[in-house]
């Protein structure tokens, strides 16, 4: 494609960067480098490697992370496999409701949690109630073998990511091929290893790294179980310790640093397939129906998963309904109070539009660039495009308190992006640092779909002499829908419940959005964390409806897409 | 086909419309009556008016009741005074969010005043001078001032803001450090609005019978007037009566003490001294209580001949080791140490952890929420008597505030009879909260007559009294306040893990003499090295501060897996 028009492409992403991500964190972390004199030192860095607490710390959010990507890939591979390959009862529905376990609001979900596997909370009262365990011995859930809880929430929490990254890839595959092999005498494990696998492993690298980066700088999981030596939790309790240290500046870099170090290996492992060539799938996908007994076990597996992975929500859900709960089952008993109060909050009206406001905006920028992004990295061979690659993933690493403490830095009165901030009104400056946090998610896709869509059918277009927009609009972007809005639901989904640059950016009641006020109510006293369950329905309530709806109404597009 | 039978009959155009946008209108519907919920709901009088004469931004760490309850009362009070229509602009944000956040505000502020307004070349040492409150001034004018200092005098001097006004709450020692960084002051930049003005017009109120400068070693406002206590606050043990029951332990606790039985492993919440003022505070009256006791033990009995003056010195190297004894034991049982103030009382009342440390409304207020209709509750609250401490919530004006009018008249209204009863009153008392009881104890001693008592939610509340029953003596623990919140730090909370793991061995094995000894070992933090920490720490080098914080810490790793190992074999 023109080179002209990609070098265009890349000048203006690399200017993004540096103005919105590069500069806010290094404003932030410099202090690391600088020694008490004022000159450069790498003494605080070392310091991380010195101290074997930090060094543990760093080894078991490694461990986290290589485990909670382990059991996505494994739970999310066969579920894919099922829904674009067979026809069960409520199919549909599961998928849509596969999404479910993102969308945990914060601050709520760990009261949810807590709600269920608190000492004193529903599971272990119902263990309880059936003699399964001794009144005075509940088990404590949260406070020992954290680890692997850890692991097993991430587990819940994040599959949804590969899920939907691997149903995209899925159903980009040409069904032919694999028809091919069959028909050639390939047995089904040995087809689905060669031919399959390979197939989408653009999808799974993308949903892969995206949880493998997500599940190593987790904050709140971590928090929720009070685990406190791990890398992210270490630098969320030092960084707000007041004597003022240097040292948790120098824990963001290292975090940061392996984090493109662990990018970069797994890019250079898994993403060397050169599978690209497939193309379009150029036949429908015989779905095949199952028997009954079997179809109905494919409807079981999907529903646990999900049942399973909902618990939190169904804690969040029965906290907002009741009047007290503690030692049952169920809430003692029930009320409507909690949503009269939280919806007639002056702050909530106001937040739900903000909220929405902040982040379909984010969202669009985000695709704009994501778009960007993928193209110049798939598709052209520019010198640094992996940089940029790489950089497009660097959000998810960075805790979102110190890209917020940058961006408040450098909207200062007399600092060069002042103008952001029109008087008072911070809504600029949230969007922007909402859509630089999203971005990965559509980054991610974007490369995926144009991994997956054969360039020749590019090069056509523009053997016909359509100019190189032109193609991109009409030829590609079609092809990749499906990868578009898969990203583009995450992000829009996780924006709306974006915590740390809110917190910090939002400084007036009238621009909060949703997660400040939802804050707002749960460190008020008394019944504040009730009222804020009510709230955290309510924005579960409508982003299920966002995603299953898209899920509904896409899923009959999704299948259009590949029979056209 | 399907647009000519349409237009014969609209009805099936319709039902071919619907059938074909079914799942698109459905989607539609369900989120508009998503959307519509918090409409119909919306409050009717709202604290922000869209139209307003005037604007009083505070930043503040209380709560949404707190803020509710005053935000209503002052700007009813400021529109019938003047008739003006008040926005009461609340910033919120916890208290370590909100030291960031003055921090990093004002030093761009000021650097934009030195660099634009001054014209100076900004640099490292301007940066870390301005808001320095060790930078000594020389008192003669004519003297030649370093850089550090010029920068510190020009801050002072100037009327450098950032938009806000007030800050109101947090402990007193995060009011002290503002204060001393420059960014509290007394009075405007005429110097008739501000606190000062205060003091003149209601000297009652900054009196022994009102508010004293002081109580039991705790300052109640600040003698150069840059704040003063609104509200008292005590931190103390909250508690769940069936977990408490359910571990064996028949007595609810009274003392710091109670939270080291070894049965309670695993089931107390503490907050983090590094990031509260007041939670170190509270540590180090847990250790003067010790000291007391110790000196009081050797009094009676001395052993040896020694006059008053040794029996103290002594009794406070003793009351030392024992205070961080207790403090160990106290976090090798616990499940956290957070910075979230109200995980703890949330926690231990649904039954998550046994006991936890928390300021008093907190619990009170939890106390009250799960409250049986028989009067039983679950959840109880103790100040320590001896042991707990009376510390004010402040309110101050920051420097270049753009409403130094209407801040003064807050504060005033704050520390006047209609604030002060805010804070305790019931719910719908004549002059109480509307919406809930805010459970907080007002400052002012003379507020706590007959006539108050009867509207009061803590009728019996005397924190006067409480305070008295013991003399906190400032020179015994005051340079030691970092070092009590550093060897938290290396001694317990970065060390927990293994900690704990030592701690629950060795009461497994019913504390052999061997290993426990080696887990008490704090010979390392005796009150001598503590007095040298002190002073190494007061360095300010920070990389130093590092490296011995990685040192200490190492040192009772190692000492905690030694003491696993000899308590496994029983010695």
């Amino acid at each position: 494609m023109n080179r002209t028009f990609s070098k265009t492409v890349f000048v203006v992403m690399a200017a993004f960067f540096v103005c919105f991500f590069v500069m806010p964190i290094w404003s932030t972390v410099q202090v690391a480098f600088v020694s008490t004199k004022g000159g450069f030192t790498l003494d605080y860095v070392w310091a991380v490697f010195r101290d074997p607490i930090y060094r543990e710390g760093l080894w078991n959010a490694f461990v986290i992370a290589a485990w909670s990507t382990l059991g996505c890939i494994v739970l999310s591979v066969p579920l894919s496999v099922l829904f674009t390959r067979y026809d069960f009862p409520g199919k549909t529905l599961l998928n849509s409701m596969a999404l479910l376990p993102m969308i945990l609001p914060p601050f709520v979900g760990a009261l949810g949690i807590r709600a269920m596997m608190g000492q004193s909370g529903a599971v272990n009262s119902f263990l309880i109630a059936i003699g399964l365990m001794d009144a005075g011995h509940p088990t404590d859930w949260l406070g020992r073998s954290q680890m692997p809880g850890i692991i097993l929430m991430n587990v819940l929490h994040l599959y949804p990511i590969l899920y939907l990254n691997v149903t995209a890839a899925l159903a980009n595959l040409d069904p032919a091929m694999e028809e091919a092999a069959a028909n050639l005498g390939c047995p089904p494990g040995a087809r689905f290893r060669k031919i399959t696998l390979p197939l989408i492993m653009p999808g799974l690298f993308a949903g892969g790294t995206i949880v493998f980066i997500w599940a190593f700088t987790e904050l709140g999981v971590p928090l929720v179980f009070d685990f406190d030596r791990v890398t992210s939790v270490q630098i969320f309790n030092s960084i707000k310790d007041i004597s003022g240290n240097s040292f948790p500046y120098a824990l963001v870099v290292v975090m940061l640093a392996f984090t493109v170090l662990l990018y970069a290996l797994s890019k250079k492992l898994f993403e060397r397939s050169n599978s690209a060539g497939g193309g379009r799938a150029a036949m429908g996908r015989e779905i095949i129906k199952l028997p009954p007994a079997a179809g109905w076990f494919c409807t079981g597996a999907f529903a646990s998963c999900i049942g399973l992975a909902v618990l939190p929500h169904l804690g969040v859900v029965l906290l907002s309904f009741s009047t007290d709960w503690y030692r049952t089952v169920l809430p003692e008993s029930f009320t409507l109070g909690h949503y009269h109060d939280a919806l007639s909050n002056e702050l909530t009206l106001r937040a739900i539009a903000n909220s929405l406001k902040y982040a379909s905006l984010a969202t669009l920028i985000d695709i704009v660039l994501g778009i960007s992004v993928a193209y110049v990295n798939v598709r052209t061979q520019l010198f640094g495009r992996q940089i940029l690659d790489a950089m497009a993933m660097l959000p998810l690493a960075v805790p979102g308190i110190v890209i917020a403490f940058g961006f408040l830095a450098m909207s200062r009165e007399g600092q060069p992006f002042h103008w952001l901030i029109f008087g008072e009104d911070p809504t600029l400056l949230l969007i922007i640092a909402y859509s630089v946090r999203r971005l990965p998610y559509i980054v991610r896709s974007a490369s995926a779909g144009f991994q997956q869509v054969s360039p020749t059918l590019e090069e056509a277009a523009q053997n016909l002499g359509c100019p190189p927009l032109k193609t991109l609009i009409k030829v590609t972007l079609p092809l990749i829908a499906p990868n578009l809005i898969a990203g583009g639901l995450l992000a829009f989904s996780f924006a709306m419940l974006e915590v740390s640059d809110s917190m910090i950016l939002a400084q007036q009641a009238q621009h909060y959005p949703i997660t400040k006020a939802i804050y707002a109510l749960v460190s008020a006293l008394g019944d504040g964390p009730y009222l804020a369950a009510a709230l955290g329905v309510w924005a579960m309530v409508f982003l299920a409806i966002t995603l299953m709806g898209a899920g509904l109404i896409l899923g009959k597009k999704l299948g259009a897409l590949f029979r056209a | 086909m399907e647009a000519e039978s349409a237009i014969r009959n609209p009805q099936s155009a319709i039902g071919a419309f619907m059938g074909r946008w079914r799942k698109e209108l459905g989607v539609a519907l369900a989120l508009l009556l998503t959307l519509a919920a918090p409409f119909l709901l919306k409050p009717k009088e709202s604290t922000a008016p869209s139209h307003y004469d005037r604007r009083l931004v505070i930043i503040t760490p209380h709560n949404e009741k707190i803020r509710h309850a005053f935000g209503l009362a002052f700007s009813r009070h400021w529109k019938q005074k003047t008739g003006e229509t008040l926005y009461v602009d609340w910033r919120v944000g916890g208290t370590s969010e909100i030291a960031l956040m003055l921090r990093s505000d004002y030093a761009a502020a000021f650097e934009y005043f030195w660099t634009r307004k001054l014209g100076k070349p900004w640099s490292r040492e301007v940066a870390q001078s301005f808001a320095n409150g060790k930078i000594k001034l020389p008192a003669a004018a004519e003297d030649k001032l370093s850089t550090e200092q010029e920068a510190r005098k020009a801050f002072l001097e100037s009327n450098v803001g950032t938009g806000v006004d007030l800050f109101f709450g947090g402990g007193s020692f995060d009011f002290e450090q503002q204060a001393n960084a420059g960014i509290l002051v007394a009075a405007d930049a005429t110097g008739k609005n501000g606190l000062i003005e205060i003091f003149a017009k209601h000297p009652a109120w900054f009196s022994d019978s009102a508010i004293p400068a002081s109580v039991s070693g705790e300052p109640f406002y600040d003698p150069q007037k840059r704040w003063v206590g609104a509200c008292i606050a005590r931190l103390g043990i909250v508690f769940n009566r069936d977990v408490l029951k359910r571990l064996g332990i028949g007595h609810e606790p009274e003392q710091w003490a109670d939270l080291a039985d070894p049965r309670l492993l695993g089931q107390i919440a503490l907050a983090d001294p590094n990031k509260s003022g007041t939670v170190t505070k509270a540590l180090e009256q847990l250790i003067q209580q010790q000291m007391r006791l110790a000196i009081e033990e050797l009094k009676k009995s001395p052993g040896e001949p020694m006059d008053e003056k040794a029996v103290t010195e002594k009794g406070v190297r003793i009351g030392w080791d024992r205070g961080l004894r207790l403090i160990q034991r106290i976090c090798a049982n616990s499940r956290y140490f957070t910075d979230a103030a109200t995980k703890i009382p949330l926690e231990v009342s649904q039954g998550d952890a046994a006991a936890g440390m928390c300021i008093d409304f907190y619990g009170l207020t939890f106390e009250e929420q799960v409250r049986k209709p028989d009067g039983t509750t679950r959840v109880g609250f103790v100040a320590p008597l001896g042991g707990a401490f009376a510390d004010v919530d402040p309110v101050a004006m920051l420097r270049g505030a753009p409403e130094p009018v209407v801040a003064t008249a807050f504060m005033e209204f704050v520390l006047g009879d209609e604030g002060q009863r805010l804070w305790n009153y019931k719910k719908g008392a004549p002059g109480g909260p509307e919406r809930a009881a805010l459970r907080r104890l007002p400052v002012r001693r003379d507020f706590y007559m007959e006539e108050n008592r009867r509207w009061m939610a803590d009728a019996a509340a005397q924190p006067f009294e409480d305070a008295k029953g013991f003399t906190y003596h400032k020179e015994w623990t005051e340079s030691l306040f970092n070092v009590i919140r550093f060897v938290t730090r290396v001694m317990c909370i970065e060390v927990h893990g293994e900690q704990r793991s030592a701690w629950e061995m060795l009461a497994q094995k019913g504390f052999p003499k061997r290993a426990t000894e080696v887990f008490e070992d704090i010979k390392l933090i005796n009150y001598q090295s503590a007095l040298d920490l002190a002073a190494e720490l007061k360095r300010n080098d920070k990389e130093m501060e590092m490296r011995k914080a990685q040192e200490m810490s190492a040192s009772f790793r190692a000492q905690y897996e030694r003491a696993f190992h000899l308590a496994k074999e029983g010695m």
